[in-house]
């Protein structure tokens, strides 16, 4: 009984010991970012015309990635939680691809995809459309990768969905589209959310894929990592607000996922 | 009046339903018992349009909602075939008010306002939880909910309502309570309805007839009494827990006959059989008495033809208010005492009794 206890207690004092380290681990070099941060530098810094675009091209990039992401990744998503087909498994595993991939291959990837010299670049190009070098691409990278986190989520809040509750409705209302709007997107809601706050979040932190794919041009395809990375060596403070900004829209976003992890519509779902 | 002619149903290398023929009449209850797994819901999932069967007909109102008429394939979809269904754990729709969950049918067919407004009332009212409209179903009892499920169900108008199993979902205190309320509640619908249940008592007080069903198959329907009383196979038989035995008849011109129960020699009414022949014979647990004396003198049991047997005490089960035993007479034969019974005999295992029941109590089975 006396051996149990003092091993209970050693397992705990581990798992203390364990969590205290990562805590330690992940929010020490967080904290050097502020602790480095000079206030009387910030405001001058925000006005910093290279911080100011880098952050409008990331913002508007993100946002449109994500809506693009969005349009097309929610039916793709409700497609693969609601319906059984043969390839299904294997096009849930290539959508989710560009989570493992090393955001290097991919801006390779799709180089050798959109590029002039690409697969299917020279025909964009006759119709004027050359992609590396434009906010499209940055927009198209970051599509690439963050666009799964979309995808994952909503289709895990489809697959939630009671199917009872759907075909209690399907027997009520002939109209499948009033179904999934007034049944199925509801009761996914707080998943499709979620999925999009990530994407987005996904979208504001791209940096591999984008250099390789779109570069790194100042006010068009300069998006805030690939300022961090730039402004390192030749303004270190404007890289250091740069990082700061990006902590707390990254915190602000997971603080935002966690609550609407948690919502609920006035009932149990 | 609902027809189902030979429905056959089959999921990846499972026969889930084979062959099932079914009839219920206008304004009927019918409620199909079976075990888990049986393929109750399946039937129910088919009749609503929610899945197609492989092969069979359905006709609603004599009405074909599916099946093969000519070389086409007809398949009426589930909201065209006025069925209101009440699902397993009720199916409300978490995230709206009890007032726009009976009214979700109503307003996917567009009815005016104050139309829907007069039937939600008048829905409230029949259930009784007028103070609930605006409230969630997580704000609501499991028997409330039922009800609101109910009401929901009934919105359309239906022409056929199913009940999935709608009590399954309470406690078993609540269940019996509510069964009796729901029986009231369906009473005077006039409404064609079929209802699920894995429970014999429940399908007793709720239906007007009851089909039996194994394993993808309707092994019987009928009345309460033709169910209870007249099991028609082994499988009903035990799907009800009566004492079921094989016999072979031994002397079929005396009355009652003899039959051979492995080498214990019983009377049982048997009719048009030989000698020689093999009959399977079912007896109610309840109609089996055991005694501490050789004969018992039970004047309801006068003139009757008793079997009289002796054997061991090989298991008891004690319940709220009965207890079951089992007794080994050469074969095990199980006996339904009432609590004050099994006290009064100082019954423990492996106690001598005396086992007896009238001739006529026994049923022979087709097969």
């Amino acid at each position: 009984m006396g051996l149990e206890r003092v091993s209970d207690r050693l397992i705990i004092i581990l798992l203390a010991f364990a969590c205290l380290f990562f805590i330690a681990f992940i929010s020490f070099p967080i904290a050097a970012v502020f602790l480095n941060l000079d206030l009387d530098m910030l405001m001058p810094q925000l006005r910093n015309p290279q911080v100011l675009s880098a952050l409008t091209v990331s913002i508007v990039t993100s946002s449109f990635a994500t809506l693009t992401s969005f349009i097309f990744g929610i039916p793709t998503a409700y497609l693969l939680a609601t319906r059984r087909f043969h390839g299904r498994s294997i096009i849930d595993t290539v959508l989710d691809i560009p989570i493992v991939l090393p955001p290097a291959v991919a801006g390779v990837a799709l180089l050798l995809a959109f590029a002039p010299r690409g697969i299917i670049g020279p025909t964009l190009k006759e119709f004027g459309i050359i992609l590396p070098g434009s906010t499209l691409a940055v927009v198209l990278a970051q599509i690439f990768v963050a666009s799964p986190f979309l995808i994952r989520s909503a289709k895990a809040a489809f697959e939630n969905v009671d199917r009872n509750l759907v075909n209690s409705a399907k027997i009520l209302n002939p109209s499948r589209l009033r179904v999934f709007l007034t049944i199925t997107l509801p009761l996914s809601s707080h998943g499709l959310l979620a999925g999009t706050i990530m994407t987005w979040a996904r979208s504001m932190g791209e940096f591999g894929a984008t250099l390789m794919f779109a570069g790194n041009l100042p006010g068009v395809t300069q998006t805030m990592p690939l300022a961090i990375y730039m402004l390192m060596a030749e303004d270190p403070m404007a890289s250091n607000v740069l990082s700061a900004i990006l902590i707390v829209v990254s915190f602000g976003v997971l603080a935002l996922f966690k609550i609407l992890g948690r919502k609920r519509y006035g009932a149990r779902l | 009046m609902i027809e189902l002619k030979t429905i056959k149903k089959r999921f990846s290398d499972k026969e889930v339903l084979r062959n099932v023929t079914l009839q219920v009449q206008t304004n009927e209850l019918l409620s199909i018992v079976g075990p888990s797994g049986c393929g109750k819901t399946t039937m129910l999932n088919i009749i609503s349009g929610l899945c197609s069967p492989d092969e069979g007909e359905i006709y609603i109102n004599k009405i074909l909602v599916d099946g093969k008429k000519g070389s086409k394939r007809i398949h009426v979809s589930p909201s065209d075939r006025g069925i209101g269904y009440v699902f397993q754990n009720y199916s409300l729709f978490p995230h709206m008010r009890v007032d726009e969950n009976i009214s979700y049918g109503l307003k996917a067919k567009h009815l005016p306002r104050h139309e829907i407004k007069k039937k939600i009332n008048s829905l409230l009212d029949f259930i009784g939880l007028k103070d609930c409209t605006q409230c969630y179903p997580h704000e609501l009892s499991g028997g409330q909910q039922q009800r609101v499920a109910l009401a929901r169900a009934l919105a359309i108008d239906p022409t056929l309502l199913l009940l999935d199993e709608p009590l399954s979902a309470l406690d078993p205190k609540t269940r019996e309570s509510i069964r009796t309320d729901f029986k009231n509640l369906l009473e005077p619908l006039e409404v064609t309805s079929i209802y699920v249940t894995h429970d014999l008592a429940e399908a007793c007080t709720i239906s007007d007839r009851i089909a039996v069903m194994g394993e993808g198959v309707v092994e019987q329907i009928g009345n309460r009494d033709e169910i209870l009383e007249k099991p028609n196979s082994k499988y009903v038989a035990n799907f009800l827990g009566l004492n079921v035995y094989d016999g072979t008849i031994v002397q079929a011109a005396s009355s009652p006959a003899k039959v051979k129960i492995g080498n214990i020699e019983i009377l049982a009414p048997v009719i048009g059989k030989g000698d020689g022949e093999k009959i399977i014979l079912t007896i109610k647990p309840e109609d089996i008495i055991l005694s501490n004396e050789s004969l018992i003198r039970n004047p309801k049991w006068c003139g009757c033809v008793c079997n009289n047997l002796t054997g061991k005490v090989s298991g008891i089960v004690q319940m709220k208010s009965s207890a079951k035993v089992s007794v080994d007479v050469g074969f095990l034969i199980e006996s339904e005492l009432t609590l004050s019974s099994f006290k009064d005999l100082c019954i423990n295992k492996g106690k001598k009794v005396y086992v007896q029941f009238k001739a006529d109590s026994l049923n022979i089975c087709q097969g």
